[in-house]
């Protein structure tokens, strides 16, 4: 008889379902035998208090852990909104005080990355223009802080001039209606380049002169451009320029350190 | 008691009544207690893990329900993964005597019939099981459950868990025998 016929035979001795043979009784006796004082070995039970106790420790625990993942999420929640919290006053703090700096010092690179980052934001052409304009007017007072007769860095001009063409170039792609007024303030804004490099120019070395003469000459240009475009309109394109309404009106560039002299050889 | 009953007892300790968890630890946590009492050996080990087996059935109630098993048979599946748990961190050695009372146990039918093993005694010899036949010996002989029921309970079909049931008494009987004849040896 294989193992599972005689399974099978235990299983139906055992649940009373088979009456009994003896050829079969005899091979399985010891086995029903063993589950009979098997079933008879006395329950192990569980004290009332135990259970009692067993119950009110699961519904404590239960409580507990109802409780613990809302606290968790909560905590996280706050923990997350005060670092988001600290990283944006953080990053704001260090950009506002970053706009005064000039080239050479350790917070100009924010200044210029905070630049850039307001340029990505700005998605009206308008609002590029405007930006361009005020980070050229920008980099024309870092040349009238930083540049002395000793001599102006040559990529502090080159700077200027990138940012004057950039300028120009987002002002030329504006709708009529828009560009006039723009353009007055590139026209405005390159008259005062030319002023401050043209004294700064008399006061350098020769050999300073080059980079001051190159940024002059990209000013003039640019300028050029601006004049081209506004004769073109007339002036009844214009009916109302910039400088009649209040607070648009041509800005003032502090010049030099240096009040220009005689021109040096 | 229908399993409409049962059912919709289960439903309410998921959404956190504790009169239906009271219900239900009161109607299931002795068997969970006994089940788990013969598969640690461990009075207070027992006592503590059934309150733990509950909590962790009641936590995980969404997965049992979809699954559709009647509620003891999911907290035996859970006792016998937190009993596989526990061995594993105690390594418990297995006692390798019986004790005077199972030894006294021959392999007589007729003594063995008479002999009256305590629930200790029974345990230590469960020990020397592998944890299959363990719980098919305690959810057949100690719960009373039927075949079918037990096959239900550990996920297998009838006809596995017949074998199973005859795998156990056999090794249950020889360990018996071996015990006898050496006591006699003794002797």
């Amino acid at each position: 008889m294989g193992i599972r016929k005689k399974a099978e035979l235990l299983a139906e001795y055992l649940e009373g379902g088979r009456p009994g043979r003896p050829e079969e009784m005899a091979e399985l006796f010891p086995l029903l035998e063993l589950a009979r004082a098997l079933e008879a070995v006395p329950r192990p039970e569980m004290r009332p208090e135990t259970l009692a106790a067993g119950l009110v420790r699961t519904q404590e625990r239960l409580a507990v852990r109802q409780v613990k993942p809302c606290r968790r999420a909560w905590r996280i929640a706050w923990a997350l909104a005060a670092f988001l919290l600290a990283l944006v006053l953080g990053t704001a703090g260090l950009a506002l005080a970053a706009e005064g700096s000039l080239p050479g010092e350790p917070l100009y690179p924010i200044k210029r990355g905070s630049e850039r980052f307001r340029l990505a934001l700005a998605t009206s052409p308008e609002t590029r223009s405007a930006l361009l304009l005020s980070f050229a007017e920008r980099r024309l007072n870092e040349v009238a802080a930083v540049c002395s007769p000793a001599g102006c860095p040559d990529d502090l001009l080159a700077d200027l001039g990138n940012q004057t063409e950039e300028a120009t170039d987002e002002i030329e792609r504006l709708s009529e209606e828009t560009q006039t007024e723009f353009l007055e303030r590139l026209v405005d804004l390159t008259a005062r380049q030319q002023g401050v490099l043209q004294a700064l120019l008399e006061q350098v070395p020769r050999a300073a002169r080059p980079g001051l003469e190159r940024a002059l000459e990209r000013s003039r240009q640019g300028q050029e451009r601006a004049r081209q475009k506004l004769e073109r309109r007339g002036p009844q394109s214009h009916p109302e320029r910039p400088s009649d309404r209040p607070g648009v009106g041509p800005k003032h560039t502090p010049g030099p350190k240096h009040t220009p002299g005689p021109a040096k050889p | 008691m229908t399993e409409e009953d049962e059912s919709r007892w289960v439903e309410l300790a998921g959404q956190g009544d504790a009169e239906a968890v009271a219900w239900l630890y009161r109607r299931y946590a002795p068997a969970v207690y006994r089940y788990l009492y013969y598969r640690l050996g461990d009075i207070d080990a027992a006592e503590e893990m059934t309150s733990e087996v509950f909590l962790r059935a009641l936590e995980a109630l969404p997965r049992y329900q979809e699954r559709g098993r009647p509620f003891l048979a999911w907290l035996y599946r859970i006792a016998g993964a937190r009993a596989r748990d526990y061995h594993r961190r105690h390594r418990r050695h297995v006692q390798t005597t019986f004790p005077q009372a199972m030894s006294s146990l021959s392999p007589s039918p007729e003594e063995m019939a008479e002999a009256h093993l305590t629930a200790g005694e029974l345990q230590r010899a469960l020990a020397h099981l592998t944890p299959l036949q363990q719980q098919v010996i305690v959810l057949r002989f100690v719960e009373g459950l039927s075949c079918s029921k037990v096959a239900q309970v550990m996920g297998r079909s009838e006809g596995a868990v017949r074998v199973l049931q005859y795998r156990a008494l056999e090794a249950l009987r020889r360990l018996l025998a071996e015990a006898g004849s050496g006591k006699e040896g003794e002797q």
